[in-house]
């Protein structure tokens, strides 16, 4: 761990859904790393789609950051999915709860389609 | 308790001490998986008592050890906070997008055991992991 820095990488899909993949562990630092980045993305779109595919590992800072992009979203009008959380990533998600509260689905296709 | 380390009140200092006690469960055979339990774990009790927790007096004196025993890898947090117990502590039943309120979820799911004491010299959280479970 701690090896693996985290990366957000931003791309516009059409119909003004933006998806923002991450990459690496969203533990404390991970969180740290991208926790700015979400919340100026929250502020500024409509229709986002956080694609962890490539997400190893979240924890409670991860979770507090999905949290709070979430309610940005949420307060601007906007929607947002999770898409491609693997098994281990999903189960920390469905155990916390957030998947009571927030749309998760199983790929970045669905999450997309779910903006429409 | 094999080794023992003070964590500062501050998140920054969270991340080394989730390596080093990830390091701790990696050399004493623990899985993959159940490291990450352990993780999530440590950062959930850490963060919670940097962000959340009271002193009783004036430092929270949070401190972590690390043991390992037949493959069980067990974690102490010490602080010096209010008490709270995290085994009967209501869980939060329905916390919309609030931020928090989820930990003890993660707790009980993720350890395989759980442990709580408090005194006058302070509290305690006993977590074990094991790869037999849960």
């Amino acid at each position: 761990m701690g090896a693996i820095k985290m990366e957000l990488v931003v791309e516009e899909l059409a119909d003004g859904v933006t998806r923002a993949a991450l990459k690496g562990r969203l533990d404390i630092d991970g969180a740290a790393a991208v926790d700015q980045g979400l919340r100026n993305l929250a502020g500024g779109r409509r229709r986002l789609v956080l694609d962890l595919t490539d997400v190893t590992f979240v924890a409670s800072m991860g979770l507090r950051t999905l949290i709070v992009c979430a309610r940005t979203m949420l307060a601007n009008g906007g929607k947002m999915a999770i898409a491609g959380a693997q098994p281990n990533v999903d189960r920390v998600l469905s155990v916390s709860g957030v998947d009571q509260v927030m749309t998760i689905l199983p790929s970045l296709e669905a999450a997309v389609a779910a903006m429409r | 308790v094999d080794a023992w380390t003070k964590v500062a009140d501050r998140l920054s200092a969270i991340g080394p001490v989730l390596a080093w006690a990830d390091a701790a469960a990696k050399d004493a055979g623990l899985s993959a998986e159940r490291r990450d339990a352990l993780q999530v774990c440590l950062e959930e009790v850490l963060a919670n008592l940097i962000l959340h927790a009271r002193p009783r007096a004036r430092h929270k004196a949070i401190g972590v050890g690390v043991s390992t025993d037949s493959g069980a890898v067990t974690l102490r947090v010490a602080d010096a906070c209010q008490s709270f117990d995290p085994r009967i502590a209501p869980p939060v039943a329905d916390s919309g997008l609030r931020s928090g309120g989820r930990g003890l979820r993660l707790l009980a799911a993720f350890a395989s055991g759980l442990d709580y004491r408090s005194g006058d010299d302070g509290n305690e959280l006993v977590m074990t992991f094991r790869d037999s479970c849960p």
